[in-house]
């Protein structure tokens, strides 16, 4: 559970700063704040290289909300 | 859409002409604007909504965007669907960097994609058309017959698997013929564009990941060395898909429907040591990417036309390629005319880095097709791909004959 807020925190961080956006909730739409195809290759790349988490790239592409993420990351 | 002009080029009105809408291409002929472009107005101004782009129909007019780097800049976007869109890939992306930072990005992937490397692969292209083409006879779709065509063998280079070749031809589709009623999905052009883009996108992703995890060696290894972002790694492995997957099928698709109305099948098939300059002939004559983009860098001149800078400028390379001044009697698909480049591939630092190996390919499909089938016939309507900048036939009813 904790390990689970850490990741969202982080996730919420790592968002704001690609997107340049000061503040991001759990249910922003990646795309609709900004983002593109390569910031979000770029956003898993990083997921994976700091917690060693491979999260199938559809979800983000597809499905690109931070909860969606989660949910992801839980189900694994 | 028509590969020949088929209307009056003197009652074109170009007034009424608008080369931004898919259905020219699907339904109309283009041939026949281009040529009337040509005649009458070579660099003409397309106004789409508020805003618009300088529509170039020359041999020497496109040539000159292409090599011009300097002048006419490929970081704006490089197709007609990002006209007046910021280009995420600026820079990351082989086909939308200019030189000089282009070759930090282009150079390794050249050395993969050398026609020496790619030999290696001629015999197992060599099995993949027999098999594609071997099991056919009596009534079929040509075009959808070889449309695995590009995937067997990029796929070998990238790592992508056989069972996913499929799903890959399906999400190209839906990337360059987003107002095609076969490949749009319901919420209209714009939807069925981001996703089959998001979809590819997520897929290469996945396999890049993969190939970081267990190195391969191959094509996607090559960008995985380079010291580019991530997003950039995964927009490379798609722009390598999207000039692949999307065109070259097209070539013989186009050039066996020429070949059926005028009847000269038997003739091309029987002269095999002509092949190589057939196939260069069959890229001219059906030039599968029909247009590109660039974005004029300062105050210019095209063809006598004066551009500003900022102004989008699309060369239609199907036009080009007709040029009466460079190709004479352009619209005849003649296997023995010589001596003359085309533009097909492009010009210039972006010339299509994958040529050798689609003319090994195109080598190939034209050799095994000739080899396999003595005569063909059309059975139903041939349908053209409803795009501006894919040029090709998507369904091509035949009936074939194996000798």
């Amino acid at each position: 559970m904790q390990q689970r807020a850490e990741l969202e925190g982080r996730l919420i961080e790592l968002w704001s700063e690609k997107l340049g956006v000061p503040t991001v909730t759990a249910e922003d739409n990646f795309f609709a704040l900004g983002g593109d195809s390569l910031l979000a290759a770029d956003l898993l790349m990083d997921i994976y290289e700091e917690f060693g988490l491979e999260i199938d790239a559809a979800v983000l592409f597809l499905r690109p909300t931070i909860a969606d993420l989660l949910q992801e990351v839980s189900a694994v | 859409m028509n590969l020949v002009p088929s209307t009056d080029v003197a009652a074109i009105d170009l007034a009424r002409i608008d080369l931004s809408d898919p259905a020219l291409f699907a339904d109309g002929d283009p041939h026949a604007v281009w040529q009337a472009m040509r005649q009458r107005d070579p660099v003409r101004w397309q106004a789409v909504d508020s805003t618009g782009f300088w529509a170039v129909s020359t041999f020497d007019g496109a040539e000159r965007v292409l090599t011009d780097h300097a002048t006419f800049s490929s970081t704006g976007g490089v197709v007609l669907n990002m006209l007046g869109r910021p280009e995420p890939a600026q820079g990351q992306q082989f086909s939308a960097t200019d030189p000089p930072e282009l070759a930090r990005i282009r150079g390794p992937l050249q050395r993969e994609l050398a026609m020496r490397a790619v030999q290696q692969h001629a015999a197992v292209v060599r099995e993949h058309v027999r098999g594609l083409l071997g099991s056919l006879s009596g009534s079929f779709d040509f075009a959808t017959a070889v449309s695995p065509l590009p995937m067997a063998f990029l796929g070998p280079l990238m790592g992508i698997p056989a069972q996913d070749w499929p799903l890959i031809a399906r999400l190209v589709a839906m990337s360059v013929a987003e107002h095609d009623p076969d490949t749009a999905v319901e919420e209209g052009p714009q939807a069925t564009l981001d996703r089959g883009h998001r979809e590819l996108f997520a897929y290469l992703l996945n396999l890049s990941l993969e190939h970081r995890k267990r190195p391969r060696g191959d094509l996607v290894n090559a960008l995985l060395a380079l010291p580019i972002s991530a997003g950039g790694v995964v927009a490379n492995c798609y722009s390598l898909i999207l000039g692949a997957a999307a065109a070259i099928a097209h070539v013989p698709t186009g050039t066996l429907a020429e070949l059926l109305r005028t009847g000269q099948y038997p003739t091309w098939a029987a002269r095999r040591a002509h092949i190589p300059g057939a196939v260069e002939e069959a890229i001219r004559w059906t030039s599968p990417a029909g247009h590109f983009l660039r974005t004029a860098t300062r105050d210019t001149f095209i063809d006598g036309t004066a551009i500003a800078a900022g102004d989008a400028v699309v060369l239609w390379i199907g036009s080009s390629n007709r040029d009466e001044r460079y190709f004479p009697d352009p619209h005849r698909l003649n296997p023995f005319r010589r001596g003359q480049r085309h533009l097909a591939f492009g010009a210039g630092a972006h010339y299509c880095i994958g040529a050798a190996l689609a003319r090994l390919a195109l080598r190939i499909v034209f050799e095994e097709m000739f080899q396999r089938f003595s005569s063909f016939e059309l059975a139903g309507d041939i349908v053209h791909v409803r795009s501006t900048w894919l040029a090709g036939i998507k369904s091509l009813p035949v009936v074939g004959r194996p000798r």
